[in-house]
């Protein structure tokens, strides 16, 4: 008889076989790809590349836009996060801490940026740039769109944050005579810390990866990780550049989400992490 | 004939002995009840009756059929949860049928017997509510009322009057009593409340650890209990050491204990020269008597309502008598005597018991 | 709680729900106005029908909207449909189910470009599965699988990006269901499939139908992975509404634009309804009969 004990054995080799065929070989032959020496190209013949150095890093450092690239996506995303961050814990603190009429309704008004889509959002939101003259200044624009878009991320995490305050905490802290200040320190910030943490992590995170925004907002000429990324992979496909390219926008960003994890785990078990 | 056989049941997790060597046997329509405290196996017992847990070692017969290999979907076995686990999702009406409607029962026959239920129960006003528009007391209705319509060989009962408060807890207890009789149904009932355990069966399974202490009815487990666990965990018994001094005739014996020399009446002799006897708080009758009687000091006093307890010590031990009105308060002396029919010889032997 | 006057609220909520709806809105309004011919950048604006009379006598319009549906559709139900057996699976943690659970999530993490990359690098002319292929001797020569015209490959990375999502969605609530109800199932007689079809998929409809709907919307708009891998004799309609917006015919991106929201709010509706129908009639049951009592009681 098969005994659940052998069949979940059985199952979770296959399930291993499985994992390595759809994460640990892309990512071996990317990394390999990427060290690939132009002396000696990859020829199907060969199971590791004849010749490995660095070159193409070096090469994508010093020749394409990956140094702009690179200053635009790290500056922007920090900015991002701060200014989500202000503009969600009014909102936020409302929703969290107030019973009122219409707050279901508020709640999903503020799902609405993730429920159309991002694409038609871009190419509109670039129309109506043109409209008001303000098409120029694409970084603010990014900034501006990345902001709304990743207000409901913030919006539902610092709101649930706020939820956990304990009144009790408050009162407790008001009854022994503390200042608003102390009460913020000893009943607010405990409960509100990893949701801060993991706001400002998650916008960041997302304004880092988001392509649709900077790509149609950012034309011409303005570039971030992942456009660069994709014109990498368009018409003059070049295996060995792409590699270094996805590599420099991929690992980052899994560490950085496998940090967020652990702190959405310990802000709240029940948010986890959200769409990637 | 038997509704419901085990035998020789052992279960190990691992290391873990959860049963060691269970034999039950349950004639077709009676009511048989395992108690024990919280781990003492009688679930792991049910579970495997049910057969959502395979025995390491041992076979399980209903109506006489080797169901031991069988899954639980298709074994003829109906259990009522004490969380009820009523499906959230369904209406009354829908969860009372789920059984029906997975044995593929014709509409027709399904809404008699649905009528049958909810007029049994009493649950005609209920029909279209989600469960969690009910209270308790009707939840555990409706998880009763599932099991009964799909008729089962052998109704198992999981400790199903444990989330309700104690005074409809006592209705519903004798509504499932009257109900199995009704039917005439084979039922396993699961609890670690004694109370229950004595007003329902007709036969009760005491398990400790594992094992199997007493098996008897409920008469026969409170008035003789032949060891000093079943004594305690059936309304807690006086329990203490005997030296056996003389015989004077076939079934009575002269013992010496913390409270002096007591004549003690027994069909089975005593299993050692040293052993340990138990009587009952309310067997102490206030006043004079042919024999045992005990006079003694009152430590403290307890008033329960229906009856008052009063404890004395005695060589350093406390023990507990049971009056239904009295007068008596700490420090007062007291008169009583035991009849030495309602003294009983423990069967575990005193190095065990010391241990 | 508290109960606050209503000015305070409006207050607190405008920085961050005003903002966005008057976004959101700014971008709809626009969308629906240029695609009736007003605010255009150039020439002059006024109402009009045209662009969209010019749009759906297109025949390549229609070939987008057919195969933006099937990948949207597609890419929603496979995702489901692969990440149930895999949630009950991993419903009651076992040794080991942390980690098959963290590698199975893993793509959650990979951006949807890289993820493309990879997934080029691997099927690539030379790349290791026309490799294995040939070595297992099903493949005389490599063949070219890049940009496949059945969009498989562009199906199974929809897939590869989005079931790990809808594990995320319908483990958290395949766990909420508690073991008990399941063994009330069993005990009465449910085997494996009855016990998903009556009691796992209707107590977990709510986690099925969000998952549904998000998937379907996010494929149904999809521009990268289609532009990368997908099939290049057809266009999807985000690739669609670039390609005028790029031309500087606003109006036609802006009806393709209005289309891609309509689709999305209809398919959203549409699998939602479903997946509630199929697996979770009672409600509506429920409801005509609480009616049916209501009318009674009104009559008497």
């Amino acid at each position: 008889m098969i005994t659940p004990h052998t069949l979940n054995r059985a199952l979770m080799i296959l399930l291993m076989t499985v994992a390595t065929l759809w994460l640990v070989i892309p990512f071996t032959m990317a990394i390999l790809w990427s060290f690939v020496d132009p002396a000696a190209p990859w020829t199907p013949d060969h199971l590791l590349p004849p010749v490995m150095s660095a070159y193409r890093w070096e090469f994508m450092w010093e020749n394409s836009l990956l140094k702009p690239a690179l200053l635009n996506s790290y500056t922007l995303a920090p900015l991002a996060a701060l200014v989500t961050f202000v503009i969600a814990m009014p909102t936020a603190f409302a929703l969290g801490r107030y019973e009122f009429r219409g707050k279901e309704i508020a709640k999903i008004a503020a799902l609405l940026p993730l429920v159309v889509p991002t694409f038609v959002t871009a190419i509109f939101f670039t129309s109506i740039l043109y409209q008001i003259g303000l098409a120029q200044y694409r970084f603010s624009a990014i900034l501006f769109a990345h902001t709304v878009l990743f207000l409901p991320y913030a919006i539902r995490i610092m709101s649930v944050s706020f939820e956990q305050v304990r009144q009790d905490h408050i009162n407790a802290a008001r009854d022994l005579g503390a200042s608003a200040w102390a009460v913020f320190r000893v009943a607010y910030w405990p409960a509100l810390k990893p949701g801060v943490l993991a706001t400002l992590l998650i916008v960041f995170i997302k304004s880092v990866e988001e392509f649709a925004i900077a790509y149609i907002v950012g034309q011409p000429g303005f570039v971030t990780v992942p456009t660069l990324v994709y014109a990498s992979l368009g018409q003059d496909f070049n295996r060995p550049n792409a590699a270094v390219l996805s590599l420099i926008l991929a690992v980052p960003n899994v560490i950085l989400m496998l940090f967020l994890e652990r702190l959405l785990k310990s802000a709240n078990p029940a948010l986890s992490s959200g769409k990637g | 004939m038997l509704g419901l056989a085990a035998k020789d049941i052992v279960v190990r997790f691992g290391e873990v002995e959860a049963l060691k060597s269970i034999d039950l046997d349950v004639p077709t329509g009676s009511f048989l009840t395992l108690l024990g405290p919280s781990g003492c196996g009688k679930t792991t017992l049910l579970n495997v009756i049910s057969g959502f847990l395979k025995p390491t070692e041992g076979r399980v017969f209903i109506d006489a059929k080797d169901v031991t290999e069988m899954p639980p979907e298709q074994r003829d076995t109906a259990l009522c949860f004490q969380s009820y686990a009523l499906f959230p999702h369904l209406s009354v009406e829908e969860n009372l049928v789920f059984g029906l409607r997975q044995q593929g029962m014709p509409p027709s026959e399904r809404a008699e017997r649905l009528r049958d239920v909810v007029q049994q129960l009493d649950l005609g006003a209920h029909l279209a509510k989600l469960p969690n528009q009910l209270s308790g007391g009707q939840q555990q209705r409706v998880s009763l009322g599932r099991a009964l319509t799909v008729r089962p060989s052998v109704i198992l009962f999981d400790e199903p009057l444990s989330n309700l408060d104690a005074k409809l807890r006592e209705s519903v207890r004798h509504e499932i009593r009257s109900i199995q009789q009704k039917f005439g149904l084979t039922a396993v009932y699961v609890t670690h409340d004694q109370n229950e355990a004595l007003a329902m069966s007709d036969k009760i399974f005491v398990l400790n650890e594992g094992q199997l202490e007493q098996a008897g009815t409920p008469e026969d487990l409170y008035h003789r209990p032949r060891t000093r666990f079943v004594a305690d965990f059936v309304g807690s018994a006086n329990v203490m050491q005997a030296r056996v001094i003389a015989q004077p005739d076939a079934s009575m014996w002269q013992v010496e204990t913390p409270l002096g020399q007591l004549m003690v009446r027994s069909d089975t002799a005593p299993v050692a020269d040293t052993v340990l006897i138990a009587w009952r708080a309310e067997a102490a009758v206030m006043g004079m008597g042919p024999a045992n009687i005990v006079t003694t000091q009152v430590g403290r006093r307890s008033f329960e309502g229906a009856y008052t307890d009063l404890f004395f010590d005695a060589d350093g031990e406390t023990f507990r008598v049971q009056q239904t009105r009295t007068t008596l308060v700490a420090g007062d002396e007291m008169s009583f005597h035991i009849l030495p029919d309602n003294i009983v010889f423990l069967s575990d032997t005193v190095s065990q018991v010391a241990s | 709680m508290i109960r606050p006057s209503p000015w305070l609220i409006t207050l607190l909520l405008l920085p961050g729900i005003g903002l966005i709806v008057v976004f959101i809105g700014a971008v709809i309004y626009i969308a629906i106005a240029q695609s009736i011919g007003f605010y255009n950048l150039s020439g002059e604006s006024g109402f009009t029908l045209e662009s969209w009379d010019k749009l759906l006598a297109r025949k390549s319009y229609w070939t987008a909207v057919r195969y933006s549906l099937f990948i949207g559709f597609w890419a929603a139900v496979l995702s489901v449909a692969a990440a149930y057996p895999i949630a009950l699976w991993l419903r009651k943690p076992f040794k080991g189910s942390l980690t098959v659970s963290a590698l199975l999530k893993a793509p959650l993490m990979i951006h949807g470009i890289v993820a493309a990359f990879l997934f080029l690098n691997i099927i690539s002319f030379n790349g290791i599965v026309n490799q294995f292929m040939i070595w297992t001797g099903l493949f005389d020569a490599p063949r070219r699988l890049q940009n496949d015209s059945g969009a498989w490959g562009l199906l199974f990375l929809q897939v590869w990006k989005n079931m790990p999502f809808a594990l995320l969605l319908l483990t958290g609530a395949v766990q909420s269901i508690s073991q008990d109800t399941l063994n009330a199932a069993q005990d009465l007689g449910a085997g494996a499939i009855e016990r998903f079809r009556r009691v796992i998929a209707p107590l977990t409809v709510s986690a099925m139908q969000a998952a549904l709907i998000i998937i379907f919307i996010d494929a149904l708009a999809d521009f990268t992975f289609q532009t990368t891998v997908g099939p290049t004799n057809r266009q999807s309609l985000a690739q669609y509404m670039d390609f005028f917006r790029s031309r500087g015919r606003w109006n036609e991106a802006a009806g393709v634009g209005v289309t891609l929201m309509a689709l999305s709010l209809a398919g959203a509706i549409v699998l939602a309804v479903t997946a509630r129908l199929i697996f979770r009639k009672r409600p509506i049951g429920r409801v005509l009969a609480w009616y049916e009592i209501r009318n009674k009681e009104a009559r008497s």
